[in-house]
């Protein structure tokens, strides 16, 4: 087995911050282990040389198809707000940003 | 210790699409907030983007204008 | 009733033996009674379904009916449906309401289905037990302390139990094809690209893959052909001529290049496993089929490839719950920020935030060449073998999973070797192509199920192999104790 990245608390509250998780204390030890393992099981990939091959983006290879630049949607704005979690005159309320 | 000054610009500039970037929304200026957002736009759970290819146009056309090279191949990159 | 296949209850709705609402009620008296005990379902949607049964009677008589048409079906919770709560499995969308139809919903629709509810699942697909989801795991009716499979677990341990007589489901890394073998009933995944994203909420955009889970393969080709096609929605919807996967159920498979990977059956498969399989194949080779050795000596990189792949693709599609237009908000937030981490921390369950963050930190700054884009040259590593060894048979053949159902809470602390029992299937997502699982066989009265490979868009050549095979064997017609 190649080197096993250990990850640690800090490498833990970094990751969540980037995915904006909030994590319990109590929780990190716990998934800085999942995550650990879980990357040692990912390590294998290293067993094969990959320098010349082309990535694999799409199975088979095909191109992201494009539509004509045409209007076709209507206002559903009633139908899309009337489950959110907080709206006021057609707008989403959210707390404010910090300073 | 000399210094040399170099002044970048970075312009943003709307393209005038009929419609949006990523789905068939209107993009009428000074419509009331969120007509005009589609479930796409609102990036529901389950919607998936299409590409506006008259975007495509306006940037190679653009591109051409200034006498900057067209790439024949051109990826999405998210920056992370 | 409730015994009947589509085909025959197809039937049985045309010669007016029962009417669409009096089927409906049937089922929905099943579920309502059986569904506590194995908790397939997490919403119930009886009046709707009454309403459409009713417009299906009405459309059966004046003769514009499908065969499809007053046909019960669940869906996986995964699949937007309009006006009704679609959860994903999880506490983030307890509250969400769909606001549209998903395409697959929309043309099973159009066909005159008739809605039953939402099938549980493991919370945003992630899973192969369903014993992530928010409410609760769902269980085997084989044996009510063992998994039923996942994600789609709910939609097979229903059709299972027969308290539906199709259910949808949705493919990443196996979530159709393994539920589908440890409840002994019949799924397939299509080529990537053959039926509509649109509606189906994303887990990993490149993977998923939309299917039908029914108990035989007639029944798949006929949800199959109404749920496939081009979708102007999404661009990864291939636009091919509309196909018949019914037209060559009973084309002969004599003369049939059946490949088995020496890899698929080395000495760490369960030896009962294999012998299922083995017999399995020997009745392909009866009705007329070649079995030829192959190889696919990098298979073994599809579980690392997948599992740097799935999160991080994962990481992406999930960062739209975020508590500000839909969904849950966490209580009280202090500032953005707050109601971001919360709303997320609280909302998502722990196997999805072990998969967001193994996929945050993949595709993060100084690790993105090490991962990402090794997983995806790997992944065209993985591609070619396939497609060499398709060049020299016409299907690849194996087992589902490494055994039959484990019991509940086996594997649930244990990702990785949860994450191993999908080693047969997720190679199969990496490489887009199609596949289907059918039952062959059982192991202390557990269904085993056998995995069959085909070249892209060879759905209808994977029907066929597994129509004969049924025709042939009756592993697909057993139900379990209990539920006939």
């Amino acid at each position: 087995m190649g080197v096993c990245m250990a990850l640690d608390k800090k490498d833990i509250e970094k990751i969540a911050w980037l995915a904006r998780l909030a994590i319990n204390p109590g929780d990190v030890p716990g998934y800085a282990r999942d995550l650990s393992s879980i990357l040692g099981l990912v390590e294998q990939m290293k067993e094969v040389d990959t320098v010349n091959i082309e990535l694999l983006a799409h199975p088979l290879d095909l191109n992201a198809r494009t539509r004509e630049d045409v209007v076709t949607e209507t206002n559903q704005r009633e139908n899309f707000q009337q489950h959110a979690p907080a709206v006021a005159n057609g707008h989403y309320l959210v707390p404010k940003v910090i300073e | 210790m000399q210094w040399e000054t170099v002044i970048g610009l970075e312009i943003h500039a709307q393209l005038a699409t009929r419609s949006k970037l990523f789905s068939g929304a209107a993009t009428t200026y000074g419509a009331e907030a969120n007509t005009q957002a589609c479930a796409v736009d609102l990036g529901l759970p389950g919607v998936l983007p299409v590409l506006n290819a008259g975007v495509i146009e306006m940037a190679i056309r653009f591109g051409l204008a200034i006498n900057a090279k067209i790439p024949p191949r051109s990826v999405f990159a998210r920056k992370n | 009733m409730h015994r009947k296949t589509l085909a025959a209850l197809a039937q049985a709705l045309r010669k007016k033996e029962i009417s669409s609402v009096e089927l409906t009620r049937l089922f929905l008296d099943r579920c309502q009674t059986r569904n506590p005990e194995l908790n397939c379902f997490i919403t119930l949607t009886p009046e709707l379904a009454l309403g459409q049964a009713q417009r299906a009677d009405a459309r059966i008589k004046s003769g514009s009916a499908t065969p499809l048409t007053g046909i019960p079906i669940a869906h996986k919770d995964i699949f937007c449906t309009m006006g009704v709560r679609t959860s994903c499995g999880s506490k983030m969308l307890d509250n969400f309401i769909a606001p549209y139809d998903a395409t697959v919903v929309a043309r099973l629709n159009a066909e005159g289905m008739v809605m039953l509810g939402k099938t549980n699942m493991d919370e945003f697909a992630m899973g192969s037990s369903n014993e992530t989801s928010y409410y609760q795991p769902v269980r085997n009716p084989w044996d009510v302390g063992r998994v039923p499979g996942g994600s789609s677990g709910g939609s097979a341990a229903a059709v299972a139990a027969r308290l539906t007589p199709a259910a949808t489901g949705t493919d990443t890394g196996g979530s159709i094809r393994q539920p589908a073998a440890l409840c002994g009933i019949t799924g397939i995944k299509p080529t990537y690209g053959c039926v509509s994203r649109y509606g189906m909420i994303a887990f990993a955009s490149s993977l998923d893959q939309g299917g039908p889970m029914t108990r035989t393969a007639e029944d798949a080709a006929m949800l199959l052909s109404a749920m496939a096609g081009f979708d102007e929605r999404d661009s990864t919807s291939v636009n091919n001529p509309p196909v018949d996967y019914s037209g060559k159920l009973n084309d002969s498979i004599a003369g049939l290049r059946i490949g088995l990977p020496q890899e698929y059956f080395d000495e760490r498969l369960n030896s009962e496993v294999s012998n299922v399989i083995h017999e399995a194949i020997k009745q392909l080779e009866n009705l007329g089929a070649k079995i030829k050795n192959v190889s696919l000596p990098n298979s073994r990189l599809s579980i690392p490839a997948y599992y740097v792949v799935a999160p991080a693709e994962c990481s992406s599609n999930l960062a739209r719950f975020d508590g500000v237009r839909f969904g849950y908000r966490c209580e009280n937030p202090q500032n953005l920020n707050d109601m971001y981490c919360r709303t997320r921390g609280e909302g998502f369950g722990r196997e999805v935030k072990r998969r967001i963050m193994i996929g945050t930190y993949v595709l993060s700054a100084g690790y993105y060449d090490a991962y990402y884009l090794k997983a995806q040259k790997i992944r065209r590593l993985i591609c070619d073998e396939f497609r060499k060894a398709l060049s020299e048979v016409d299907v690849i053949i194996g087992p589902t999973a490494p055994g039959p159902a484990f019991r509940l809470k086996e594997l649930i602390d244990d990702p990785i070797n949860m994450y191993l029992s999908d080693i047969y299937t997720v190679s199969v997502n990496l490489a887009g192509l199609p596949a289907i699982s059918l039952p062959a066989g059982m192991v202390n009265g557990l269904p085993i199920g056998m995995q069959i490979i085909g070249n892209y868009f060879s759905e209808a050549c994977l029907l066929n192999i597994a129509h004969r095979f049924q025709q042939a064997t009756d592993w697909h017609e057993r139900i379990p104790e209990g539920y006939n």
